[in-house]
């Protein structure tokens, strides 16, 4: 007989068996090893040294940067840059929460030529790149921004010589501590940029020996080549990328052991995973699900402005079938546009819908960036509203389709239910709104297309100068998608952008917004706040008010009473944490 | 012989198959109004930029060009480059994959081992009560939204009872030694058994939660073709001839009742390996599911047509496997 039946069976039970045995020893070796872990602990001098000792010092990051970042490497990658900002070091950075100047880092100081067509950056001396005695000199930073402007990758349009935002004309090494960048046009948007990840310093001598066909871009995938407080230890795509501590960090010392940045897509994960202790910052949660991690015990919340704005914008050329049949534009007229300025309610919008994750914005340029109005308040006043509409003939009302994305906003406040919001405080003006959720790219090509009647949705920073917000709100890409155009706000702008005194150039760009509110296409909503969920170990907070990157090399593990307490009891407070996840799950997915 | 020609013939028709889908998916990707070269730059792109990567990446020339190129690459076992991830797309699939096949075994395992028993329990009570409790966990695995058991077990066991959580392993464990990529054959052949520990019961819960769906569906045919079989007149013979119970429902009904069971569990890995994506995205497990899903954000046409092509082959593996039980489990069945 070729099978015998009795050979299944046995084999069945065996398979059985031996399954049950593997998980039931895998089972109490897997749950032995987690309640008594040994991990390479260090103990950390200069701070604390009592309540850090025995701590492992190593912080786990739950995101998606270990999946969805394109490269390691400066020149290559334009999104998910956290790890980037800690691995290389740039000639200045910002001081958090003011965005709107740069402080010295590898420049000791800068002089910027009368005209502001010449900076001349002093760099301290004295720096080594990590892991190899290579001097960080005039000659590195040289290479390191000729290096993205020849890999011409996602992020060189910054630092192009050809149309790119700043156009250096040319980078001189004067000695091996001085550089000179010549601009072909003044450019506020030049520092700024320098403080950029695209602008990290790498080392030529590490690069051109590992240099392949492609300046070491692959490579940069495996290995870092900066002097920053990290070097990149190893990414498994998909799953976790590793930086270790770079041991000499010129800036002071290092006092973690490692940052991992761990994939964990979902929301539930990240909330069970901050509060059981396995991870120890987690983001993009949203306005429903920061409650349930607030009320843990010693889970801290840190909130920062993000350089972000949310708007809904009305297209000026439009055509609108009006009630008795006649196709119009009425966003055309300045009147309608200010009647729909001024039947929104902002507070539902920021206070009720942002449940403290928005702060309210006036004008186009968020709060800490160069010329941040903070006078200019939006204000509701429906009756004003209703006799802008009839004074510009519009009396009947008319309805309009505005574009939203699906999902939410990234402080986690949902497109549509903002698109609601507008739909009822504009139903009050006889503005019937219909909100149709449209995928995104979808709607990015109906929008650029210019055939979008309203779109609801943000602009967010690319660096911090009021350049990256002026031109595209006021004369370039979203203001050209609603067919807006404003001779006297344009030459403001680009008068703005050439002025070298900061001071005067703040005060153009207030301007600006204020004639912008007064005429514009634009309805500016609010700001959004980033809110980071940090676990109750990691001190100090301060390490974690810079909205471009979290200074990992100043923070440290403080040991914490056992949070292995009796937690199977399930009560009330379970069910709605339960409950919430799943929804977040519905609307995240 | 007959049998190695008839799995070479089987084999070689993987071939129409692999033209077949790689044609239908490059067509789908390049018929979406989207432009994978915008997605990679961004929105402020300058129209040099995209040209020169057009050219990089071939996307200049007409589309029978790039057609044939990659047909061409493919004939070479070249997948590509991924426009996400600029690796070989290859290299890819040999990261993200051993994490899928690991869950769908461990799935695929539970789904038998739980599933078979329960079958035969209900054939063999049919109608009474523990056929009763095994139809209601057959309908609740087939109507219970992977999604929601998911999220439950990670509440109870993961946040309430502190036991182990999503991911392949606990955080504070370092991975066996990469050379399969299944972590425990790797914890294994390393004697890291730290690791194997751990990884065996980060399996636990998602391959449950993956498999349970399955379990249902094999013990509900397992019950179905089993009562078919204990129908039939040589079971009412081997009965009256006095063979004991166990005998009739072991050796003589369960084998002869195989054959539609072999036919569901193949089909079920093939679907197990294609259809984790749920259950990945719940567990943060690092599989192939995940990385279609950042291939079909990122419009990574190489990609998501590698990753189809892999999942085709997958199928076609699974029907040969079944085929080929069929012969073994009833020799009467002559494959050639």
């Amino acid at each position: 007989m070729l099978f015998d039946v009795s050979f299944l069976k046995k084999s069945l039970v065996a398979a059985a068996v031996i399954i049950i045995v593997i998980i039931i020893v895998g089972g109490s070796v897997g749950y032995y090893s987690m309640t008594k872990p040994a991990p390479s602990v260090t103990s950390v001098t200069g701070v604390t040294g009592a309540a850090t000792s025995g701590v492992e010092q190593v912080v786990r990051i739950g995101d998606t940067t270990a999946s969805e970042s394109t490269s390691m490497d400066p020149a290559m990658n334009f999104e998910d840059l956290d790890p980037i900002y800690s691995m290389y070091d740039r000639l200045v950075t910002y001081a958090p929460p003011d965005y709107s100047k740069v402080v010295p880092m590898l420049a000791d100081s800068w002089d910027v030529s009368p005209d502001g067509l010449t900076y001349t950056f002093h760099l301290h001396s004295g720096i080594t790149f990590t892991g190899t005695n290579d001097t960080v000199d005039a000659a590195a930073v040289k290479f390191s921004i000729e290096r993205v402007q020849a890999i011409n990758g996602p992020p060189a349009w910054l630092l192009r010589p050809d149309g790119g935002v700043v156009n250096i004309t040319s980078i001189d090494v004067l000695d091996p501590l001085t550089i000179r960048f010549t601009l072909g046009a003044v450019s506020g948007s030049f520092l700024p940029i320098m403080a950029n990840a695209v602008s990290s310093v790498m080392d030529p001598n590490l690069i051109a020996a590992n240099n392949g066909t492609d300046f070491g871009s692959t490579w940069l995938n495996e290995h870092s080549a900066g002097s920053g407080p990290f070097s990149l230890q190893q990414w498994t795509r998909g799953q976790e990328l590793d930086l270790v501590a770079n041991p000499n960090y010129w800036r002071g010392a290092v006092k973690l052991d490692k940052v991992i940045w761990t994939n964990v897509p979902e929301a539930t994960d990240k909330i069970f995973g901050v509060e059981r202790g396995d991870l120890d910052i987690v983001g993009d949660l949203s306005p429903d699900q920061l409650p349930l991690v607030s009320s843990i015990p010693g889970i801290q919340l840190v909130r920062n402005w993000d350089l972000t704005t949310v708007y809904f914008g009305m297209n000026l050329k439009a055509p609108i079938t009006l009630p008795n049949g006649t196709v119009a534009t009425p966003f055309s007229d300045r009147r309608v546009r200010m009647a729909v300025k001024l039947a929104v309610n902002y507070t539902a919008i920021v206070d009720v819908l942002g449940k403290g994750v928005t702060i309210g914005l006036g004008g186009f340029i968020p709060k800490g960036m160069l010329g941040y109005d903070p006078s200019l308040v939006p204000i509701q006043d429906v009756a004003r509203a209703k006799e802008l509409m009839n004074e510009a003939g519009y009396g009947g009302g008319f309805t309009v389709t505005m574009l939203a994305e699906p999902g939410s906003q990234s402080a986690g406040v949902a497109w549509a239910d903002m698109g609601l919001e507008v739909r009822q405080d504009l139903a009050a003006i006889g503005i019937t709104v219909n909100v149709q959720v449209t995928e995104g790219a979808t709607l990015l090509r109906t929008y650029r297309a210019r055939q979008a009647q309203m779109v609801i949705m943000n602009w967010n920073k690319d660096y911090s100068d009021p350049d990256d917000f002026t031109f595209p709100f006021c004369d370039g890409s979203l203001s050209h998608r609603v067919n807006y155009d404003n001779a006297t706000i344009d030459s403001l702008i680009t008068q703005a952008s050439q002025e070298v005194n900061q001071t005067k150039r703040a005060q153009l760009v207030v301007q600006a917004q204020q004639l912008l509110y007064d005429d514009g296409p634009w309805v500016i909503l609010y700001q959004p706040l980033i809110v980071t969920v940090v676990g109750a170990q990691l001190q100090p907070l301060s390490a974690f008010q810079n909205i471009f990157w979290f200074d990992y090399w100043q923070m440290y593990k403080v040991a914490q009473a056992s949070t292995t307490t009796s937690m199977i009891m399930i009560g009330v407070a379970d069910y709605r944490r339960l409950l919430a996840s799943f929804s977040c799950f519905f609307f995240d997915t | 012989m007959a049998l190695l020609g008839y799995v070479l013939r089987r084999v070689t028709l993987l071939i129409p198959v692999i033209i077949g889908v790689s044609t239908l998916t490059f067509i789908i990707t390049r018929l979406i109004p989207a432009n994978p070269i915008i997605a990679f730059l961004g929105e402020f792109a300058r129209p040099a930029q995209v040209l020169a990567l057009e050219q990089k990446w071939g996307l200049d020339r007409p589309l029978y060009v790039q057609y044939f190129r990659y047909m061409d690459g493919l004939a070479h076992g070249d997948l590509g480059i991924s426009i996400h991830t600029q690796r070989p797309v290859l290299a890819d699939l040999e990261s993200f994959f051993p994490a899928t096949v690991e869950l769908s075994t461990a799935a695929l395992l539970f789904s038998i081992v739980f599933g078979m028993p329960l079958g035969i329990l209900s054939a063999t009570h049919r109608n009474k009560a523990p056929d009763h409790a095994a139809r209601v966990f057959a309908l609740s695995g087939v109507s219970i939204p992977v999604f929601w058991l998911g999220l439950l077990l990670l509440f109870v066991v993961y946040y309430k009872l502190g036991g182990p959580g999503f991911g392949r392993i606990d955080p504070s464990i370092a991975p066996p030694t990469r050379i399969t990529g299944l972590y425990v054959v790797d914890s294994i052949l390393t004697s890291n058994w730290q690791a194997l520990g751990s990884s065996l019961v980060h399996l636990v819960m998602p391959a449950f939660v993956l498999g349970y769906a399955t379990t249902a569906v094999i013990s509900r045919q397992v019950r179905a073709s089993m009562l078919e079989v204990l129908s039939q007149d040589y079971i009412r013979s081997a009965r009256a001839h006095g063979l004991s119970e166990r005998v009739v429902i072991y050796k003589h009904a369960l084998r002869n009742a195989m054959i539609p069971v072999t036919t569901v569990i193949g089909l079920s890995y093939g679907s197990l390996l294609s259809g984790a994506v749920l259950t990945e995205t719940i567990f943060a497990w690092p599989g192939i599911g995940l990385y279609l899903v950042n291939s079909i954000y990122a419009l990574d046409f190489p990609s998501i047509t590698g990753t189809s092509i892999l999942i085709a082959m997958i199928y076609v593996a699974a029907n040969l496997v079944v085929d080929l039980a069929y012969a073994y489990l009833d020799p009467r069945i002559r494959l050639g």
